[in-house]
């Protein structure tokens, strides 16, 4: 290898020390994010130049807790150091990440890696936290004892990385020479692993110079935290806080947004001559993408929450409150994550189910995550909450707000109702482990939190950009062609591909109070639920008569849609559609068509159900139709 | 089975494990209950790595609500949440319970 070609380091640790910092911190946004081939384990590189001109490619491996892999992901990890990987180099460099306030677990891993004889570097991470404890570690003996380079870092500082590119650097040079194989990993007994503990001991005891004090914040903080009583009126009260902060902090900037659009909208109509262009950009790019771009500020606030909440240590004591909850209908409190993320999007929620050892216990998360109220129901929610849920206050609630959380409540409910029959259909198999670490808590980094929100705002934006934008221009061409015949009354669009269509689906949708224009919305919210905002947005644009170039999609349906069609419409976002990309990635996750299949049938079944008896009471009960 | 040399594997029933503590109770660790089963050896063996190794002093610092499970378990610097049934597997030395003057 010459010094040229970028050196290829891979990153490893336990979960929770600090490693992804580290890695945001050498590598900034120059990120890319995809998946191992043939798994949907999260794999992350990024690229670097140090300051004296060598070129590096960091992999960010999956935090794991030992080369003896328990879940798929240290399997990724323990395949990925011994290049056994398909698609994947063997390493240049290893760079082990520890936790130095947490040696006695970390070290662990670090030996095991350690052993393996290939060109090895330990970045003792954390070390500001270190130091304010008045811990101290004999980072020479340290080496000494572990035959391999040790380097303090602090992941969150600007300058906390550059000791170890500077190691790095100086790896680059020596990586001519040739490296041997890795050494094999075997599992072990337990007799060796309580060798290897008293080895950490006896290294321990040689290094720490002195342990520092403790500090009894996390104690005292987890004895609110995790309290028996306390405990579950804070987890409640932060979640409520998310759904009323998502309605109430967003308002200004999606009012910016809206007349942004709006104001396009009318300059374009104003310099644009009549004709199909202006029908195009208004009609279809403005109105769709506008309707659903205006969303951005509720996703970056729902997603500023679960990051830091995520960051914060908070998230594995809410699994501990819940496991016990969550186990009486049949599922792992380490289900709650994923099912937390899916409140994001279902996606990374069933990707984060591969953390779940126990197959069944997965399957089960799996299919009912997508209930989870994802950012892409939210357009769609908060639209119609817009439109006839009046903005008053109820007691120190918002209305809005309360209906919103309702939403949420709806579809975590029915979540577990389900589980609870997957659970008696399939029944309960093994031991299921938790063995869930509940970390030291951390002020969240601002630059972490930061760089996550950006990652979001960018596949947002992208996905506004390109699939909505497609679609709107698509449904647009389907909803203005063919014209209508001459002496037509009524709009163009009643005569269109898509009016013709959406009168046909009217059919199946009117005993659930759906009129045409939904109908239509409805299709292109199969690419992606959002879209069927923006879909409404062009479709009601077409509709409109006359001169009337508004894109205000609330106002207008506000005035042509009774109160039970939307709710009806809000009980079929509960369950129903969900997108494409969800039931690709259920079969991608389990091998199998049949999960994806059986979910995309249940979740129909029960939107139709929920929608046709809220349209029908809440018909009955306010007596219009 | 592995080697026993080293951890006092224990068949008596007598024998304290780490599911009998509770919040605010503290124990040494003396090694691994007997495994049933090979999925029950996989547990323990992770259990090990996590640092429930003998000698290790431990400490239950929460338990959740209903029927105080799962346990939060201080073992070093690191807190783990543990099912009851887990926490089984792991023998604790009969005389080492204490309880916290405060918690």
């Amino acid at each position: 290898m010459t010094t040229t070609q970028a050196l290829h380091v891979a990153l490893v640790g336990n979960p929770n020390c600090g490693k992804t910092a580290l890695f945001n911190r050498l590598t900034g946004s120059r990120q890319k994010v995809a998946n191992y081939a043939g798994v949907t384990v999260e794999r992350k590189e990024g690229q670097f130049t140090s300051s004296a001109g060598f070129d590096f490619r960091i992999v960010d491996l999956p935090g794991a807790y030992s080369l003896n892999a328990m879940t798929p992901d240290e399997a990724i990890t323990r395949d990925a150091l011994f290049g056994t990987l398909e698609d994947e180099a063997l390493p240049d460099v290893i760079v082990l990440v520890a936790d130095a306030t947490n040696l006695r677990l970390n070290l662990r891993l670090v030996l095991d890696v350690a052993r393996m004889g290939r060109p090895t570097v330990l970045a003792l991470n954390m070390m500001d936290v270190a130091h304010s404890r008045g811990l101290e570690i004999d980072v020479e003996k340290l080496q000494s004892e572990l035959g391999i380079p040790v380097i303090e870092t602090v992941a969150i500082e600007s300058a906390g990385a550059n000791a170890l590119i500077a190691q790095l650097e100086t790896m680059t040079v020596q990586s001519d020479v040739a490296i041997e194989q890795p050494k094999p990993f075997h599992a072990g007994t337990t007799a060796s692993l309580e060798a290897t503990q008293r080895d950490v001991r006896r290294i321990l005891d040689l290094c720490i110079k002195n342990a520092g004090k403790k500090s009894s914040f996390g104690d005292r903080l987890d004895a609110v935290v995790m309290h028996p009583v306390l405990g579950y009126v804070i987890l409640a009260a932060l979640l409520f806080l998310v759904f009323q902060a998502v309605f109430s902090w967003s308002k200004l900037p999606m009012d910016l947004i809206k007349n942004g659009v709006d104001g396009l909208g009318a300059i374009v109509g104003e310099t644009m001559s009549e004709g199909i262009l202006r029908s195009l950009i208004v009609d279809g790019v403005l109105s769709g993408v506008g309707s659903v771009f205006v969303f951005l500020p509720q996703i970056m606030i729902l997603f500023l929450f679960i990051l830091t909440l995520e960051e914060s240590g908070y998230l594995p004591r809410a699994a501990f409150l819940l496991d016990r909850l969550m186990g009486s209908v049949g599922l792992s409190g380490r289900a709650f994550i994923p099912l937390l993320s899916s409140f994001a999007c279902a996606i990374p929620g069933i990707m984060a189910t591969r953390t779940i050892q126990n197959p069944r216990d997965r399957l089960a998360t799996i299919m009912i995550a997508p209930l989870m109220t994802c950012s892409a129901r939210l357009p769609v929610y908060a639209l119609i909450i817009g439109a006839f849920i009046p903005e008053q206050s109820v007691g120190i609630f918002n209305l809005q707000g309360l209906v919103l959380f309702s939403l949420y409540i709806a579809g975590i409910v029915s979540a577990m109702a389900v589980a609870y029959v997957f659970k008696h259909t399939f029944g309960r198999n093994r031991i299921q482990p938790l063995m869930l670490e509940l970390p030291n808590y951390h002020w969240p980094n601002l630059r972490s939190l930061a760089l996550g929100l950006w990652e979001r705002a960018r596949i947002f934006i992208t996905r506004v950009g390109t699939i909505i934008l497609a679609l709107m221009i698509l449904l647009w061409f389907l909803s203005t062609f063919p014209s209508p015949p001459g002496g037509a009354v009524g709009p163009a669009i009643q005569y269109s591909l898509a009016g013709q269509l959406g009168q046909w689906l009217e059919v199946i949708f009117r005993p659930i109070g759906f009129n045409w224009q939904i109908a239509i919305a409805l299709i292109p919210g199969m690419a992606a639920r959002e879209v069927a905002v923006g879909a409404l947005g062009t479709v009601y644009a077409l509709s409109a008569t006359g001169d009337d170039l508004s894109v205000m999609l609330t106002p207008m349906i506000a005035a042509t849609w009774s109160l039970p069609t939307a709710l009806s419409l809000l009980a079929w976002y509960v369950y129903a559609p969900q997108c494409i990309s969800t039931i690709v990635t259920v079969k991608r996750e389990t091998d199998s068509w049949k999960p994806a299949i059986a979910m995309t049938v249940y979740m129909f079944v029960l939107a139709y159900l929920a929608s046709f008896a809220t349209y029908q009471i809440s018909k009955m009960l306010l007596g219009v139709g | 089975m592995p080697d026993l040399e080293t951890s006092k594997h224990s068949k008596s029933p007598a024998a304290r494990h780490m599911a009998m503590l509770h919040k605010g109770e503290s124990a040494i660790v003396t090694g691994l209950m007997d495994a049933e089963n090979d999925d029950a050896l996989a547990i323990q063996m992770r259990l090990l790595e996590l640092g429930f190794a003998p000698g290790e002093a431990i400490r239950v610092v929460a338990e959740s609500f209903p029927r105080r499970d799962p346990m939060a378990v201080r073992v070093g610097n690191s807190t783990f949440a543990l099912r009851r049934s887990e926490a089984a597997m792991i023998r604790i030395a009969q005389d080492t319970v204490v309880k916290a003057s405060n918690s």
